[in-house]
């Protein structure tokens, strides 16, 4: 075994870049300072408290904030700083020890249901269940009640009522990485079961785990504190900030002031223990958080977009597609579209002057490799993307004599799902899964004729869905009951159900089997013959191109290379970049050429 | 929707029955003879003790008592109070509904509060509303509720005197004075589990609102409402219910505090007062009950589970 | 048990060289070899139990695979090819038990393999390896690739720190990447780097079989050609044998000595390549390849496509008689009560299909003089 030498000379690991993430996140490092301070003075609190925290009359009873007594006395005349620092103590290493129980049953547990799986897991996971049923309170109550009253009996309890919602989590998590493709190769390899464990599931579980467990920290403080303020945890003399609370609470009437210091305190911990494991959630994974928001549903269009761009500029890096964009009597006119993506290293160019045009009726293919910026032109059209992160900086998109970029939201929002409408790659992620299909494609026309009643939708709906093969009556199944081809077609129905003038297309087959994708295209070139509506379609597949496109713009690195018709494209490329991409074309496609 | 109920209830029999278990279990820690402990230690009489041995029927192997136990649960019959000789059962029927309205206000008051909140954060995650209100349901969520209840006690009952600092009147006698009565409570029990609640409805919202059907959604040419409301909030709602269903167990377990602060005669008065004479019969029934409270409400967020996500409902 | 053991760090030339398994060249592949298969599935099933209700009783069954016998030469590529639900995967993972089989047996060079043992099957495991679709899962996000790449020799072999580091160099040279590449984790790598790296590893351990598993359906297309490309030269350097799965015929077309097409868990025809590819027997075959499309618009727009009827049925209830009646253009009475026969065809192929044996011929017929049943 090399285990010794096997991540030798292996850069920043996750630990390393986690903390680093996690110093940038000022108001998490700070509560982690605080933490480490309060546990400090805690645990050296007989050093540095002013008083002996059990020293009765160290003044009068309930003194008020002075410099002998940063913060007052209590009833019986001690030192409340003193006792707060105490308090700390009791506190911190409470919950620490808690949590460092419930982990010791959880993590062991959760692990060993969640990886075996099958009965094992049935039978511990209902014991969690039936553990978890009883409130935790109620349980650490209970068990105080027979253990008897005291810190100890108080942890044994808190920690039985919160190992298992930790197991459940350490379950689900194993559970999830275990189905995961990394551990089924690790299967195939033949690596044994406990190293797939320690390697693979134990660290992954571990992230979730941690913040759970940061979190779980300032809960078992308040647990700690309820039951000390009921008189069941800490014992006097020893001063938690609960029973402190509890002495506060008999004289809350005649000196409602003593409530503060120990509630705050609780307060500030608990609140230290949610933003570390705030920051730790962000550290692990996580996306930076965004701050400034546009419209919902509308790709803000930058206030520079609307200045004219500097003579003899413009049109250059996207020469074929600009003439392409003059061409007279078009439907849509995407001309020098640009566009930002806000990344955390600043706004990186995603569309560098995209210009192309559609004419009425046309099929217009947009191809290109993934990241060349083909579908985000397809979204930026509708103004789909949303902002943040994204933003138009320039261009103009002019459908049917109305420049889409400088519509305001309500008009353009009249034009979406009636005049130019949408069909997505991924038809399950886009259709909503709690509502029936129908009554999702009835919402178009609803939305849009606001005269049409329920009845004369319904029987749009019922059109639309015949007219992409589907009987009526499956209108009633919601998205997970159909097949793959019947979602897409759905989709398809919705979007045709008003009849646009445009439909976009984004990869609408390539989610779809060989045999489906046939069907798909035969559907929708008779419906494009029937309907006369032009297409704008988006796909990675020059086959696809080939069999339904009339027109190609290529794409690479955010700009159009070259415009062609269909033949043109295939048998006379112009572009270099045209040429490469066909070069790729594998023998086995241009061997089908049977019948 | 008929079969994922009774497939509910299914489960949640064995699973009271395990819970029982655990409970009627509680027995076994007691240190030392438990006779002579619950009797009051080792001071007590020997008559009392002989009288608990009787009671609890201690000299039984424990399958035994635990089955005695039960059969008498199930015929909602929990025995008699150790300490006042009194059928538990009685005790309970009468301190029930006490919790039952305390727990309803405190739904009242969270859903409506943490709904709005959370779609106001949820819609613009990030921005200054959104933060603002992200800092103040995280404050709420460390401060102990029992210390809200001691505030607000400060505040409303002794420096403005507009509330009785503690107290309860049957909703039946004088609604307006039970709504008076129990608003603080209820207030010290609402925050924490409104800010959770709200957190919870804006990361959903949020994640909700960047889904593909979404975009679907707007792609058909939907405005702001229609989208929010026809799409965006049933699908945030999911990660809501099921946080709902375990808020419950822990607005329960606060209650018992509250409770006690403004002296409301409910199971959690019932519960301290047996702790602290060491009545374990009226320990375990008071348990017992704060359990299928949980269970049925754990089973009414499944259902709604249901009526919200339709592959639940046929699965 | 045949195959080498022990052998440390061995470079591909030797390996090639020694042994019987040196390819004997693409000319016998399309013919029967001498000699046991290198893979040989009998009469194999795999049924999924459905578990329904709140006691999870079992309610009836997924019929993943049924009935499959299939044989797989050293040194070849067998192309499997299916849509989804067809089985094509789950027979993969039967072929490495991954998954146990319901029914029938697995053997590699000679050895049951379903009736292996704890060792056996550790012999096993590093004899037959796999390749999945999707590169970015195929590694633990938190651990550098090379720890995964290594994985292999680290259960497998017993190398030192020094024979180790020397194998992973030699193994990221043969995928055409740099030793740099593994330190990187797996977000910081493309899809195709990160499928070359799972092909390293798949290969580190001198594996006779690989089951390649869409290994390049997430790639783009210029990817995608460049990974197959890496696959054939692996397998003319080291002699190894794939089952190559893929959904779209295309893709395997050119890699592949033979071919087999599932429909709904059965193997529907098999046979070498071009006689596939050029005659298929079978109407489902047929209806799948003319669904392919070709990228040139002149040939694309002059095919005719066989558009099927509807959806794959239910595999948990599959239609009686031929699994595929239900949507065949030509289905006879016969087809909807009776399974049909493994019919052995002309050029080394076989077919499932009742127009063969009870109906017209259809074989060599063009498809272009058939109705075309919308």
């Amino acid at each position: 075994m090399s285990a010794a030498t096997r991540d030798a000379g292996r850069p920043p690991g996750r630990a390393r870049r986690a903390w680093a993430r996690f110093r940038r996140d000022r108001l998490a490092l700070a509560a982690a300072v605080f933490l480490v301070a309060l546990a400090l003075a805690g645990a050296l609190h007989p050093l540095i408290a002013p008083y002996d925290p059990a020293e009765q009359e160290t003044g009068r009873p309930f003194e008020g904030p002075s410099g002998r007594h940063w913060l007052g006395t209590d009833d019986l005349g001690r030192d409340v700083l003193s006792r707060l620092l105490e308090g700390a103590a009791t506190s911190m290493r409470f919950s620490l020890l808690v949590v460092a129980l419930a982990l010791v049953v959880a993590l062991p547990v959760g692990l060993l249901s969640g990886y075996v799986g099958g009965r094992l897991d049935n039978v511990l996971m209902r014991v969690m269940d039936a553990v978890m049923s009883i409130p935790a309170l109620v349980l650490a109550i209970a068990v105080v009640a027979v253990l008897g009253a005291g810190l100890d009996s108080a942890m044994i309890a808190i920690a039985v009522a919160m190992a298992p919602g930790l197991t459940r989590l350490v379950r689900g998590q194993a559970l999830a990485v275990r189905e995961e493709t990394f551990v089924e190769a690790s299967h195939v390899i033949g690596t044994p079961a406990a190293r797939v464990v320690r390697r693979h599931l134990l660290p992954n579980v571990l992230s979730p785990l941690i913040v759970q467990a940061s979190i779980l920290l300032g809960l078992v403080l308040l647990a700690e504190a309820g039951l000390s303020f009921l008189g069941l945890g800490a014992q006097p003399p020893t001063a938690s900030w609960g029973s402190m609370l509890q002495r506060a609470y008999d004289s809350v009437l005649s000196h409602p002031w003593h409530v503060l210091p120990p509630g705050l305190a609780i307060a500030l911990t608990v609140l230290a223990f949610n933003a570390v494991g705030d920051g730790l959630r962000a550290a692990l994974g996580a996306a930076p958080p965004v701050r400034k928001h546009g419209r919902l549903g509308l790709t803000t269009v930058s206030d520079r977009a609307a200045e004219p761009a500097p003579d003899g500029i413009e049109p250059a890096p996207d020469a074929a597609g600009a003439a392409d964009a003059d061409g007279d009597g078009a439907l849509l006119r995407v001309a020098g579209l640009r566009l930002d993506l806000a990344t955390p290293a600043g706004p990186r160019r995603v569309l560098d002057g995209v210009s192309f045009s559609v004419a009425p009726g046309e099929t217009l293919g947009l191809v290109g490799e993934s990241g060349c910026g083909k579908t985000v032109t397809s979204l930026a059209i509708m103004r789909l993307l949303p902002s943040p992160p994204a933003t138009i900086v320039g261009g103009t998109v002019r459908f049917d004599g109305r420049d889409l970029l400088r519509l305001p939201f309500r008009d353009l929002a009249r034009l979406r799902g009636r005049e130019l409408a949408m069909v997505f790659q991924d038809p399950l992620a886009s259709l909503n899964p709690g509502l029936t299909v129908a009554h999702q494609i009835g919402q178009v026309v609803r939305w849009h004729e606001p005269d049409a009643d329920r009845r004369a939708a319904a029987r749009r709906t019922a059109e639309a869905l015949e007219l992409v093969g589907i009987p009526a009556a499956r209108g009633r199944s919601y998205p997970h009951e159909l097949s793959g081809g019947m979602r897409q077609r759905v989709m398809i129905a919705m979007a045709l159900v008003c009849r646009p003038k445009l439909l976009i297309a984004d990869e609408p087959t390539t989610a779809l089997d060989v045999t489906v994708q046939a069907q798909v295209l035969e559907l929708l070139k008779e419906l494009r013959a029937e309907l006369g509506m032009a297409v704008l379609f988006v796909t990675h597949d020059l086959g696809v191109v080939a069999d339904i496109c009339d027109r190609v713009a290529v794409m690479r690195a955010g700009r159009v290379v070259e415009v062609a018709p269909v033949r043109d494209v295939f048998h006379a490329p112009q572009h270099p970049y045209t040429r490469h991409l066909l070069s790729h074309v594998t023998a086995g496609e241009t061997e089908l050429v049977a019948p | 929707m008929l079969g994922l109920v009774v497939r509910r209830l299914l489960v949640a029999i064995p699973m009271l029955l395990i819970t029982s278990v655990l409970i009627f279990g509680l027995v076994v820690l007691i240190p030392g003879d438990a006779a002579v402990t619950l009797a009051g230690g080792p001071d007590a009489p020997p008559g009392a003790v002989e009288e608990v041995r009787e009671e609890l029927q201690l000299d039984e192997p424990l399958p035994a008592q635990y089955l005695d136990w039960l059969g008498g649960v199930v015929r909602l019959d929990f025995g008699d109070s150790l300490y006042s000789h009194e059928p538990i059962t009685d005790e309970l029927a009468e301190r029930l509904p006490v919790t039952l309205g305390l727990a309803a206000l405190v739904f009242g008051l969270a859903v409506p509060v943490a709904l709005l909140v959370g779609v106001a954060g949820g819609l613009r995650p990030g921005s200054l509303l959104d933060r603002a209100l992200m800092v103040g349901s995280g404050a709420f969520l460390a401060v102990p509720p029992f210390w809200i209840a001691l505030v607000l006690v400060t505040l409303f009952a002794v420096r403005l005197g507009w509330l009785p600092p503690f107290g309860y009147v049957e909703l039946r006698a004088d609604p307006g004075e039970w709504f008076r009565r129990m608003i603080m409570p209820a207030a010290a029990l609402a925050l924490g589990m409104a800010a959770v609640l709200a957190r919870q409805v804006r990361g959903g919202l949020a994640d909700v609102m960047q889904a593909p059907y979404i975009r679907t959604a707007w792609a058909k040419g939907g405005s702001t409402r229609q989208v929010v409301v026809g799409h965006a909030l049933k699908g945030s709602a999911m990660p809501a219910v099921t946080v709902l269903g375990l808020q419950v167990g822990v607005v329960l377990g606060s209650s018992v505090i509250i409770e006690r602060i403004f002296t409301i005669p409910g199971l959690g008065t019932y519960l301290l007062e047996a702790v602290n004479a060491q009545d374990l019969p009226v320990v375990q029934g008071v348990a017992l009950v704060f359990v299928v409270i949980h269970v049925v409400t754990s089973l009414l967020v499944d259902i709604a589970y249901g009526w919200l996500n339709p592959k639940v409902r046929a699965a | 048990m045949s195959g080498p053991d022990g052998t440390n760090g061995r470079t591909a030339d030797d390996r090639a060289g020694d042994d019987g398994r040196a390819r004997d060249g693409r000319t016998a592949a399309n013919g029967r070899r001498p000699g046991p298969p290198l893979l040989e599935l009998r009469g194999v099933s795999k049924r999924f139990p459905v578990r329904r209700g709140v006691l999870r009783r079992v309610r009836g069954h997924v019929h993943a695979v049924s009935d499959v016998s299939l044989a797989l030469h050293a040194g070849e590529t067998l192309g499997l090819v299916g849509e989804s639900g067809s089985g094509k995967s789950t027979l993969g993972r039967l072929a490495l038990r991954v998954v146990d089989v319901s029914e029938g047996t697995v053997r590699l060079r000679g050895e049951d393999v379903t009736a292996a043992g704890r060792g056996a099957l550790r012999g096993l495991r590093r004899r037959a390896q796999m390749v999945f679709q999707d590169p970015y899962s195929s590694f633990d996000p938190l651990l550098p690739v090379g720890a995964s790449v290594a994985e292999p020799l680290d259960v497998h072999l017993d190398l030192t720190a020094a024979q180790r580091t020397a194998r992973l160099h030699e193994l990221v040279a043969l995928v055409g990447l740099e030793p740099e590449h593994l330190d990187r984790y797996p977000r910081e790598l493309s899809g195709g780097q990160l499928q070359r790296l799972a092909i390293a590893r798949a290969v580190a351990a001198d594996p006779e079989l690989v089951v390649l598993d869409e290994p390049v359906s997430s790639l783009d297309v210029s990817t995608q050609a460049q990974v197959i490309g890496l696959l054939e030269r692996l397998q003319r350097e080291l002699g190894v044998a794939y089952l190559f799965i893929a959904h779209n015929p295309a893709l395997v077309r050119h890699a592949s000595d033979r071919i087999a097409v599932m429909y709904l868990g059965e193997i529907v025809e098999v046979g070498p390549a071009d006689e596939v590819y050029h005659r298929p027997r079978h109407p489902y075959t047929q209806a799948l390849l003319s669904a392919v499309v070709v990228p040139d618009p002149d040939v694309q727009r002059a095919r005719r496509r066989i558009v099927l009827e509807g959806d794959i049925p239910d595999p948990s209830d599959p239609p009686p008689g031929c699994r595929f009646h239900t949507r065949c253009p030509y289905a006879l009475d016969v087809c909807a009560t009776e399974a049909p026969p493994a019919y052995e065809a002309e050029a080394g192929t076989t077919v499932r299909c009742h127009l063969h044996t009870a109906g017209p011929q259809l074989a060599g017929q063009p498809l272009s003089r058939k109705e075309i049943v919308r």
